[in-house]
């Protein structure tokens, strides 16, 4: 049996709200994910942070999504002191050549940074540019940043 | 308000204070991808294996469950696997 090349997804706000309103499009990536690439999807912990609105019209269908996710097991990966430490880093360099840098922008390329020592990562997420410039910062060649489509 | 140029003491962007870690000591990882078509990665673990299935199995749970609602991404799975070719190996 051919190994397969090991590659997680790491999701931000935008992409687990992709996800959660787009089912065929998460029907796809999790084929993906398991039969191309042995990997998991992720949502790291400070996402949790912004995706929900109060309003359970809305937070419903994310609710729905990480329920989903998590219903084996939990693929929310906790925040660590490390990684909060280095994401600051990466932030500050990226506030260096780009206004708006989001804290949690920061959190989700310290998580892939972590995590790109166990396989190649793909960040899915809408905010392309900020995500991209951090990972720039990063010595990082196994990350791919993508938004959801 | 701090600016987001300087640090957490108002220090200008690049300064070190003593006993604060340096850079190099916060760098989780530098990892880049092979070159020469062997896995730069550790093999995984069986804890990790044990976790990747169950992982797995709710995935075919999930996907059979949006199969029955009517819900089957395979155009979306051939056009993820197109792009999937220019990502890093």
């Amino acid at each position: 049996m051919t190994q397969l090349k090991r590659r997680d997804v790491l999701l931000d706000s935008g992409a687990v709200s992709a996800l959660a309103h787009d089912r065929k499009l998460l029907e796809a990536y999790l084929r993906l994910v398991k039969e191309d690439y042995d990997g998991s999807i992720r949502i790291p912990q400070p996402v949790l942070g912004e995706i929900f609105t109060g309003d359970p019209r809305k937070d419903v269908v994310v609710h729905r999504l990480i329920n989903e996710l998590c219903a084996k097991e939990n693929v929310v990966d906790q925040l660590t002191d490390a990684i909060a430490k280095r994401a600051s880093v990466l932030r500050h360099k990226a506030l260096m050549v780009e206004d708006d840098i989001e804290p949690t922008d920061a959190f989700v390329v310290s998580y892939a940074e972590e995590r790109s020592a166990r396989s190649s990562i793909l960040i899915l997420t809408s905010d392309f540019k900020h995500i991209n410039t951090l990972v720039g910062k990063t010595d990082c060649k196994n990350i791919d940043v993508e938004v959801p489509r | 308000m701090r600016s987001p140029d300087k640090g957490l003491l108002g220090a200008e962007s690049g300064a070190t204070l003593e006993g604060m870690p340096k850079e190099d000591d916060i760098n989780i990882s530098s990892n880049g991808a092979s070159s020469n078509g062997v896995s730069p990665y550790p093999p995984v673990t069986p804890a990790e294996r044990a976790s990747l299935d169950r992982i797995h199995e709710g995935y075919d749970e999930l996907r059979q469950k949006l199969k029955a609602e009517g819900f089957d991404g395979t155009e979306e799975y051939e056009k993820l696997r197109a792009r999937a070719a220019t990502w890093s190996q």
